[in-house]
């Protein structure tokens, strides 16, 4: 990748960041030391990362902008499923999780052996959002590129998040990051 | 991937934050997948990011993979057209970058604690290195001490403020807290941090060797 293409100079843009911010604070004089130093700190940290890093950035995350990348994902799921062990884990969850709805369901006042079908296919509808949520996360090279273990803890954290959602508590905070502002 | 301009690597002293009409019609071509728009995006935001989660994690892979996944998350929703700009992106990025820098402190709490100092402060000290003379490489590492034992609302203001460069109207948005109540903690928490630095100083004066976060 050429890291001269595009129409953005990154290091003009970095410095935009610290520089560009509002001078609503007026600090007192014993302050501006301190300031000055923690300025520095995160100008330090900003020029951190190594030569490429934007060019890595955009490599694991641009072909998720379009389209077709959505198209093919979805489009994929069963296919994914069959070949990937997280997936195949993730699968094992969005079924018992379906179970565990319709039991939900029975255990609020209804009748164990008929189970409320809309608790049924609440539980349905996470248990498919679980397994797209994963099976998106397995498209995304690099940032995503886990560990066994680290499948376990999406899987576990996945899991732990649909129970509260099942159950009506409130979602963990991540829940956040989707609502536009 | 070729090699970089050696003049991107060095900060600018100049540019400012993006016209926030010009965020918005890079978020409309981004979402319509403009690589280039992408690409300017990521050039406002990406080292941001970096930098925020860099403060907490201390490891550089790491805090590259938190841009990454954060940045994932920002094309997912805009291929998607589930975020619509209202003047607030870089609150929401910031947010996305907040949640997920917990996220990760979480599972490294989880698994077994990198409790090697030397580990954890170790690309924090490559950074310093590189800038710093040897007795400012003190005095930041005396400031990473003391920002470490902020509380976490405290230190949150710090590093949205000095690693972010978000505003305070961007953080007020964020936090949703009035900017007056914003610039009195951060200015107590400024004081914090110059205290403590005022006694690793004295410390450090006092033994006669310069040691790390020495109180």
């Amino acid at each position: 990748m050429n890291p001269q293409r595009g129409v953005h100079n990154f290091g003009t843009a970095l410095n935009g960041a610290a520089s560009g911010r509002d001078q609503s604070e007026a600090l007192p004089s014993e302050l501006r030391d301190v300031a000055a130093m923690l300025d520095t700190l995160g100008a330090a940290d900003r020029s951190l990362p190594a030569a490429g890093f934007e060019d890595r950035i955009e490599s694991a995350t641009g072909h998720l902008l379009s389209g077709a990348a959505v198209l093919d994902r979805r489009g994929g799921v069963l296919a994914r499923i069959g070949s990937s062990g997280a997936l195949r884990i993730a699968a094992a969850v969005a079924l018992v999780a379906t179970v565990s709805a319709a039991w939900l369901a029975a255990h609020r006042g209804q009748s164990p052996t008929a189970p409320d079908a809309a608790g049924v296919d609440r539980g349905a509808a996470l248990a498919a959002n679980l397994v797209q949520d994963l099976e998106g996360a397995g498209t995304i090279p690099s940032a995503f590129d886990l560990s066994d273990t680290a499948e376990f803890d999406i899987v576990a954290f996945e899991s732990a998040k649909l129970s509260k959602q099942i159950s009506g508590e409130p979602s963990i905070d991540l829940s956040s990051e989707g609502s536009a502002m | 991937m070729g090699e970089q301009d050696p003049e991107q690597k060095q900060p600018v002293v100049s540019g400012g934050d993006p016209d926030p009409s010009r965020v918005a019609a890079l978020l409309e071509l981004a979402a319509g997948g403009e690589a280039d728009a992408w690409r300017e995006l990521l050039g406002w935001y990406a080292r941001r990011v970096f930098a925020l989660a860099h403060s907490r994690l201390r490891n550089k892979d790491l805090a590259e993979e938190v841009a990454q996944s954060v940045f994932a998350t920002v094309a997912i929703k805009l291929g998607r057209g589930e975020y619509t700009e209202q003047g607030r992106f870089e609150a929401w990025l910031m947010r996305v970058a907040m949640n997920r820098v917990r996220d990760e402190m979480r599972r490294l709490k989880r698994q077994a604690p990198t409790s090697d100092p030397a580990s954890l402060a170790e690309s924090a000290r490559a950074a310093e290195d590189e800038h710093s003379r040897d007795e400012e490489r003190l005095r930041l590492r005396n400031l990473r001490t003391a920002l470490d034992e902020l509380t976490e609302s405290d230190r949150e203001i710090i590093e949205l403020r000095h690693h972010g460069g978000m505003s305070f109207k961007q953080m007020a948005d964020l936090l949703n807290e009035p900017l007056g109540t914003l610039l009195a903690r951060h200015h107590r928490a400024l004081r914090k941090l110059k205290e403590r630095m005022e006694e690793f100083q004295a410390a450090q004066a006092k033994a006669g060797t310069p040691r790390e976060g020495a109180a």
